[in-house]
């Protein structure tokens, strides 16, 4: 390799730094070349000043008047009719209204507002529950999934679907997937800390939050699904702080 | 559903993306518009028109993007309503010069007035790739460019501040 061709890839490779500091190409040519190598901590260095120094404090929240909006139209997504019966979407909201229960195992009953926000949220996706063949697609899920919070394929279960939603003011995964007695849904909660695990059932659902590390999952199913099976499989697939 | 049960339902969705997303609102306004002032008012003007069309949002994960898109889009408007000038970074107002004495720190002073006086051009991918954790290709898809022109912009963004900082002697 001539000293133009070495010139050239270091100018290369420094464009790409500058443009994206966390950019892991170029891993040969890093190895190799110091002068690259103080560019990048140099590069890294500066994004972590810029990052301090746009974090500009924040005046406390001031809503303004919102104002009625008319929601009659609002199309409240369809109760779909299941070959099994509409059994999940129904039962969450009767396990909602009346039949929520606690079991702690060793814990006192300090987080039902958070069971009772994940009972809540998976009543308004119904949609979710389907049982289909269909997996989402790997894409999908790493764009619904981030490194830092899980590394998750096929192998708990068929992963039929994923969105990233909002639970307890958090931005976390919604996923279900295909389950012995039907649809599971598992929701990774990174953020949401709990002492010890938490069983709840319903007229036609159980469900489990377990704590893992610095945050929770939370496993909902028919009643009738061995959820112990999954939980396993869910955790071993976490990568946050365990 | 009946009306009233669908209209706590969206309020109580509204309150938490405002919880979660407000501080990214209000800074993405600020940095554009480099006025603490007129990013109060953007940002009171992205909630009200994101409260209005908040049954449009059907992808909670493309929540923060679509929120950051309405302030931008409210900025414009702001600007174009009042007709006002983009700053003169020779004489700020004092609701300009607040975001430049943002924290009595000597070094990241330096640094952010070289932000302040980055151009439009640059400044704004550098915040939605180091404040909003945006990949080139969603700044691409925000500013409605290609994602090359955007890598230019950040290159050379960088490479501005780097000259800049360094002959400051800011950047240790």
């Amino acid at each position: 390799m001539t000293t133009t061709d070495t010139m050239n890839i270091c100018e290369e490779y420094r464009e790409a730094i500058a443009a994206e500091p966390s950019f892991d190409g170029g891993a040969a040519h890093l190895s190799a070349c110091a002068s690259c190598q103080s560019f990048r901590e140099e590069m890294l260095a500066l994004d972590e000043q810029i990052g301090r120094a746009l974090a500009l404090s924040v005046p406390e929240l001031d809503l303004p008047e919102l104002g009625d909006v008319d929601t009659s139209n609002v199309t409240t997504l369809p109760q779909r009719r299941f070959g099994t019966p509409a059994w999940l979407a129904a039962a969450a909201t009767v396990t909602l209204v009346a039949f929520i229960g606690f079991q702690m195992f060793g814990g006192s009953l300090s987080n039902d507002t958070l069971a009772e926000q994940i009972i809540a949220h998976i009543d308004h996706e119904p949609y979710s529950f389907r049982e289909t063949t269909n997996a989402v697609s790997d894409e999908r899920l790493a764009r619904v999934i981030p490194a830092t919070v899980a590394s998750m394929d096929h192998s708990a279960g068929l992963i039929t679907y994923a969105q990233s939603c909002i639970i307890n003011g958090h931005q976390v995964p919604h996923l279900v997937i295909q389950g012995e007695r039907g649809p599971v849904t598992i929701l990774l909660l990174p953020e949401e800390k709990i002492s010890a695990a938490q069983t709840f059932f319903g007229e036609s659902v159980n469900g489990i939050i377990l704590p893992v590390g610095d945050g929770s999952i939370a496993i909902i199913g028919d009643e009738g699904e061995s959820l112990e099976r999954i939980e396993e499989r869910v955790k071993n697939s976490v990568t946050w702080d365990i | 559903m009946n009306s009233t049960s669908a209209g706590r339902d969206r309020r109580r969705k509204f309150d938490e993306l405002v919880g979660v997303f407000h501080q990214d609102m209000y800074r993405y306004a600020a940095w554009l518009c480099r006025d603490k002032a007129i990013a109060e008012d953007v940002v009171q003007e992205a909630l009200l028109r994101a409260w209005k069309s908040l049954d449009a949002l059907r992808d909670d994960g493309a929540a923060k993007q679509w929120l950051l898109t309405i302030v931008r889009r409210e900025n414009a408007r702001y600007f174009e309503r009042r007709r006002l000038e983009t700053v003169d970074v020779d004489n700020l107002t004092p609701s300009q010069e607040a975001i430049l004495a943002e924290a009595p720190d000597e070094q990241l002073d330096e640094l952010r007035e070289a932000i302040y006086r980055l151009d439009d051009d640059y400044r704004e991918p550098l915040v939605l790739q180091v404040l909003m954790g945006f990949s080139t290709n969603e700044i691409a898809e925000q500013m409605e460019l290609k994602q090359g022109a955007v890598l230019t912009r950040l290159h050379r963004a960088r490479l501005k501040l780097k000259e800049l900082v360094q002959s400051e002697g800011a950047l240790q």
